[in-house]
């Protein structure tokens, strides 16, 4: 039975989260994310799957164009999302951990949502791209916020194979940007904001009734 | 140890090797045509720059040369080096926050920030840049640079070598320029298939890739009487993996750019071919000539093949095979037979797709074409079951040929990305093989992959070795991945797998905490591999002992979906060791195995004598028992041997030449500069 329920809890995330934003996890929420990042990443070619929770990609992610600038994308996370994501990850890495050690390493406390810039840099010799971006805005509501943390990994270098006229190497890495969520915002709608190492800016539709 | 297709996230590349592939391949990639230009050079004084030139020559001439025209380590002057960085894109910063960040590469970030802004001036002097009366500061970096009014300005010999990029010919590979006559014909194919004891003819001296010499003068006896017969130095410094090609008493040894012609008993230079490229050079390095029909074959490190006149070293024909500029270039040594020449790109590392060639080896021009990534309707291709437009496999090293068959080996490395195994699912064919082509048409006979679906960088490098023993016919090959691999040549089937060193958690998923795996991405047999004397029924193999921390890293987005590559950290390399084993090369029973001081990337060479030649990273030349591995003999060169190690006869008198001072900086931390050492037993001379 419990499979049963955990299948069809798949299936309805694989549809799509036509769920509202959960702003705080109760045991339950948790466990359920939890166990789904590990059914997960039993198909280790898969991937981790973020299409439900992307605002923006470009059309070809593995093609640079310089009309694209530095981002190759843009997703959202929210706590339940993260959870499922941690555990997604311990899973991989044999490295075993609780839904609650998952909860706690996902870092996003009740009624934050974080916005993750997949970005790389403007040339194969450029690791510092992510000092160029921006600081974010989020408005939602009429009402404009400021991330409460702005953080950026690390860069590593990666390969974008279908670029044209050139060997398509680049240094990849993340912005992160987290915001909290006033309560009486947590359903509204709004736009992301933010300029990348490019110069180029991002007006992003955001709406957190799509995201659980 | 499980297949590695169950091993999904792995590493992406120590942090140096990062640094390495990032910088070269900024300078192999030109800037948009559109790049802004928005001020001229930054300000800086005649002083800085003078007290630039003492850090640069302390510092960084090794690597980069003393004129900056690039050795181990990428061009720091000239027409590729302006490309990259003065198109009016990039605030000067940039170059130094890699100067000073990543430099020198053995102690990053060890110099005081007043020797980076020097050296960081220098530069911009030897690229014309002219010196004002106001210094360089940090607080001025941020000007974007465009090129100076002299355009390549007092650029170093880097600069004058580089000449004009040439435009890219739609169908490469074509042959560029006038084709020429060789003055002689020598060897033949009769004298390449039944050759003279004396003679060292190809990369592993021989087309099966035994390595194994007839010649008995040197022994277990007297091994310990060896001494310096006499030394070459070719004057240049770094990458040195050449291995020599004897004949008649001449030796043929290559640089990344240049081929050299050796009196081989005395080693008097008898003549000198310089190269200069025309293309970005994703990695210097060279590991030598085919000899035949008067002509010596080599590539080049931005994607040719030359034929040279073997008499006098000048070019015959100049084969564009493939553009750099996608990270092609050509390192192996190419082999030649039956009026052809084959050869294969590497540069899987940078999403190259890689080929194997024949060319007409009169006129250059290509006879057929092997596809070592497969696409289309080709055999092979729903192993890339989300495409392999940039899939690598590399040809690091040469080819070996069944003559009697008409069947070329290839040993294909790595896919691409290296790491990121998500971005390729599926086996990945015909990286990580030996693939058995049909010399005269191209097409596939047979293959072996080692590695389905690689995500460690676990090439299958080095040459296969084929023999026959006791009425069996056998394969033989080793990898990175720390094993040996014998198979029947006739079943295909794998007849054992023995490991050549360490192995740890090989077989597990990379850590998201970090562990330490062995082999580490530098382990296992580079590209010099396994020997076999055949008289015994020995086969020896050299290996190395590294490990690497691995820990889940790079993360990617891709069509709706994260994948995971990884990130390698080293073990010091002053922990780094290698062996040197024998196994059975009928059934892969090992016989003995000797642990290394360092890590062992020279070729290893057995001899009727009984004796086996190789070399090490701390530059010690080394005779050992073939029987039982013991030392006999052993010479510090002063260099790393990293490359071919040969023995031959002239006038009666057995030698062995040794290629010392394979520096590199960047990876091995060895030293030295190119070097071309002889030695031999001295009174033993027709016995």
């Amino acid at each position: 039975m419990r499979s049963l329920l955990l299948s069809a809890c798949l299936a309805l995330m694989a549809a799509g989260p036509a769920l509202a934003y959960i702003p705080t996890l109760n045991a339950q929420q948790i466990q359920n994310a939890y166990a789904e990042g590990q059914q997960l990443a039993q198909n280790r070619d898969s991937g981790y799957p973020l299409r439900a929770y992307t605002l923006y990609a470009v059309k070809d992610t593995l093609k640079l164009e310089a009309q694209n600038g530095a981002v190759d994308a843009v997703t959202i996370a929210t706590p339940s999302e993260r959870t499922r994501f941690e555990s997604f990850l311990s899973f991989l890495g044999e490295d075993p951990i609780t839904p609650q050690q998952a909860f706690q390493r996902a870092g996003l406390p009740p009624y934050n949502v974080a916005f993750i810039v997949f970005a790389h840099g403007m040339d194969a010799g450029d690791q510092t791209f992510l000092n160029r971006f921006s600081m974010a805005r989020l408005k939602l509501g009429g009402q404009s916020l400021r991330p409460v943390e702005t953080s950026k990994s690390g860069t590593s270098i990666s390969q974008y194979p279908r670029t044209v006229g050139e060997t398509g190497i680049r240094f990849g890495g993340t912005v992160t940007y987290r915001f909290e969520l006033p309560k009486r915002l947590i359903g509204d709608t709004g736009t992301l904001n933010f300029t990348d190492a490019s110069g180029k800016a991002y007006d992003l539709p955001v709406n957190l009734a799509l995201y659980r | 140890m499980r297949p590695a297709s169950s091993r999904q996230f792995a590493p992406l590349a120590l942090t140096g090797g990062v640094a390495i592939v990032a910088l070269s391949v900024a300078l192999a990639v030109p800037p948009p045509e559109s790049a802004a230009k928005t001020a001229t050079g930054p300000a800086f004084t005649s002083a800085q720059a003078d007290q630039g030139q003492q850090v640069y020559v302390g510092q960084c001439q090794s690597c980069h040369g003393a004129n900056l025209q690039g050795v181990s380590g990428p061009a720091l002057a000239g027409g590729g080096f302006l490309t990259k960085w003065a198109g009016g894109q990039h605030p000067l910063g940039d170059l130094y926050s890699i100067i000073s960040k990543q430099m020198p590469l053995t102690a990053p970030g060890s110099l005081s920030e007043k020797q980076y802004l020097d050296v960081t001036a220098y530069i911009l002097s030897k690229n014309g840049y002219q010196a004002s009366t106001q210094a360089l500061t940090k607080a001025v970096l941020g000007v974007k640079l465009v090129k100076p009014a002299t355009a390549q300005g007092a650029a170093g010999q880097g600069a004058q070598d580089q000449q004009a990029a040439q435009p890219v010919p739609a169908d490469l590979p074509k042959v560029i320029g006038a084709v020429k006559s060789a003055s002689g014909q020598t060897p033949s194919d009769a004298d390449l298939l039944k050759m003279d004891d004396n003679n060292w003819l190809t990369y592993n001296r021989d087309y099966m890739g035994q390595r194994y010499s007839p010649l008995d003068q040197i022994t277990v006896d007297n091994a310990a009487k060896l001494q310096v017969k006499c030394v070459f130095q070719l004057g240049e410094v770094g990458s040195f993996q050449t291995g020599p090609v004897i004949y008649q008493g001449r030796m043929y040894v290559t640089t990344p750019r240049n081929t050299y012609a050796l009196k081989a008993d005395t080693c008097t230079k008898l003549w000198e071919s310089d190269y200069s490229p025309t293309g970005p050079e994703p990695q210097p390095a060279n590991r030598g000539v085919a000899l035949y029909d008067g002509k010596l074959f080599r590539g080049t490190t931005d994607g040719h093949l030359l034929a040279l006149d073997a008499a006098t070293g000048k070019v015959l024909w100049n084969n564009w095979v493939a553009d750099s500029a996608k990270g092609y270039f050509l390192s192996l040594a190419p082999i030649a037979a039956g009026g052809m020449v084959f050869a294969g790109e590497a540069g899987a590392d940078w999403g190259a797709n890689g080929h194997i060639y024949a060319f007409d080896a009169n006129t250059g021009k290509r006879i057929w074409t092997f596809n070592a990534i497969p696409t289309g309707k080709e055999p092979g291709a729903d192993t890339w079951k989300s495409g392999a437009q940039n899939g690598g496999g590399s040809m690091w090293t040469t080819l070996t040929l069944d003559p009697a068959n008409h069947l070329l080996y290839a040993s294909v490395g790595n896919p691409a990305p290296d790491f990121n195994g998500g971005l390729r699912p599926g086996d990945n064919l015909y990286t990580d093989s030996v693939v058995v082509l049909d010399s005269r048409s191209g097409k596939m006979a047979w293959y072996a992959q080692q590695v389905p679906h690689d995500t460690h960088d676990w090439d299958t490098a080095a040459s296969p070795v084929v023999y026959n023993l006791n009425g069996n016919k056998y394969m033989a090959v080793a990898n990175k991945g720390g094993w040996l691999y014998i198979y029947d040549r006739v079943t295909h089937k794998l007849v054992s797998k023995q490991q050549t060193t360490t192995h740890l958690n090989s077989d597990k998923p990379v850590s998201l905490t970090g562990r330490r795996d062995c082999p580490g991405i530098l382990g296992g047999v580079e590209w010099n591999g396994p020997a076999l004397d055949p008289l015994k029924g020995t086969l020896f193999v050299n290996s190395v002992d590294w490990c690497a921390t691995y820990k889940i890293g790079e993360t990617r987005y891709v069509e709706g979906s994260l994948f995971f590559g990884g990130d390698a950290t080293f073990d010091p390399v002053k922990d780094a060791r290698g062996w040197t084993r024998a196994y059975n090369a009928a059934t892969g029973e090992p016989l003995w195995s000797k642990k290394m001081a360092t890590p062992m990337i020279a070729g290893v060479t057995p001899t009727a004598g009984g004796v086996l030649f190789t070399g090490d990273q701390n530059g010690d030349f080394m005779a050992l028992n073939a029987a039982s591995g013991d030392t006999l003999y052993k010479f510090r060169t002063g260099g790393a041997i990293g490359g071919g190690v040969a023995t031959y006869g002239v006038d009666g008198q057995q030698y062995v030449a040794v290629a010392s001072g394979n520096a590199s900086r960047s990876i091995w931390s060895t030293t030295g500069s190119a070097t071309i050492f002889v030695f031999s037993v001295p009174g033993q001379t027709g016995k």
